[in-house]
């Protein structure tokens, strides 16, 4: 588990590295297209400052693109300091979405995220809930379906009366692609389940439904999962 | 004189529209393709003196594309773009074909200098093909 663990951790990094050196190479052109705006001006050629305004807004996109890529990969690298922390699963499913994002775009597939109307405040372990969904889009990334969307929302609905589970509980729903049969990819769906049953914390797993192209994920919060959240203090990790 | 033509093959929009006018500027002719599959359309329609290829891109990615322009045209120069931490696989495209490979961002003046050796490599090639023709055709004729 552990080394599946540090082989998940490799592979966010890697890919997310390799997008941050993508936003490097865009500014490399741009810077080096206002070197040849400076060079041409040298030569008499007044510089357009029109051109010059829509390069600096072309950096200007991608250094906000980079910020945005290294908070949710510092963010990420945070969820592994304490096994359990208080966190927002909206913000937590959003950011590994994110990082996903590129992995599933080499393989043709876009990945959208649709969070819960209000935040879902849960105290549990953010790394392995993460590991969890990664390996939930693994598994839709390994089909040879035409459908190029997976969807992963989540939702937090309120405890009905007299309900068998005493507390409401987050549900995390993927849908998609057609998933693959278990026979062919048996070790990945057990080790799904292992992942899952080490959710603790305030979280406990529920149960888990898998079809030929959704899985969908139930959890149970002692606190409902609907608290007063503070996105900013309770982060994964910061710095 | 007739400028060298080039085909830059990347999915990444932003980086191949600002190389291209950079190239432009330098003297090249350039072409763009977002994918593998548009890359070896715009093979049929025009004869290009390099193509500089990116590794990574989604659907069919670098390597597949290299291999299928290369079926089309075997003279082809195709200069690999790779990111920091695929130098291995960059050196698996050369061994499958590709003239040379540079990593990502690329130094412009680096990529001009192998662009034009590519040209001349390619002029080499396309010189040797003449002179084996003629020697065929001579032969024949018994001369």
């Amino acid at each position: 588990m552990r080394v599946k663990s540090l082989a998940f951790f490799g592979a966010l990094a890697a890919s997310v590295s390799h997008e941050l050196n993508n936003v490097l190479a865009i500014i490399n052109e741009h810077s080096g297209l206002i070197d040849d705006v400076a060079e041409a001006a040298r030569h008499g050629v007044a510089p357009d400052p029109d051109k010059l305004k829509r390069i600096s807004a072309k950096i200007s996109r991608q250094i906000e693109r980079g910020k945005d890529l290294i908070k949710r990969l510092n963010r990420f690298a945070h969820s592994a300091d304490r096994e359990v922390t208080s966190f927002d699963l909206n913000s937590l499913l959003d950011d590994i979405a994110n990082l996903t994002q590129r992995i599933a775009g080499l393989k043709g597939i876009q990945i959208v995220f649709k969070p819960a109307a209000a935040p879902i405040a849960i105290e549990s372990n953010p790394f392995c809930l993460q590991q969890a969904v990664f390996v939930c889009f693994r598994l839709f990334l390994s089909a040879s379906d035409k459908n190029r969307l997976v969807t992963i929302s989540a939702a937090c609905p309120p405890a009905r009366p007299g309900a068998r589970e005493a507390v409401a509980g987050p549900i995390i729903r993927l849908s998609g692609a057609a998933l693959p049969e278990r026979s062919s990819e048996r070790e990945t769906y057990e080790y799904l389940e292992m992942l899952l049953e080490e959710i603790n914390g305030d979280l406990q797993f529920v149960s888990s439904e898998i079809d030929g192209q959704s899985i969908l994920i139930r959890l149970s919060s002692a606190s409902g999962g609907a608290g007063n959240f503070s996105h900013e203090g309770a982060s994964n990790g910061q710095g | 004189m007739a400028k060298d033509k080039v085909l830059l093959v990347d999915d990444n929009v932003e980086f191949t529209t600002a190389l291209a006018e950079r190239m432009e500027v330098r003297g090249f002719s350039v072409d763009t393709a977002e994918s593998g599959a548009t890359a070896l359309d715009k093979i049929k329609d025009a004869a290009y003196d390099a193509v500089i290829l990116d590794l990574a891109m989604p659907g069919m990615d670098g390597i597949e594309t290299m291999k299928r322009l290369l079926e089309k045209q075997p003279d082809l120069q195709i200069i690999l773009l790779t990111g920091y931490a695929s130098v291995e696989k960059g050196i698996e495209a050369m061994k499958l074909g590709a003239v040379d490979f540079l990593e990502k961002p690329a130094d412009l003046k680096k990529l001009v200098s192998k662009v034009k050796e590519a040209r001349t490599q390619k002029m080499l090639l396309v010189q040797k093909q003449l002179e084996d023709k003629i020697t065929k055709i001579l032969r024949e004729k018994g001369w």
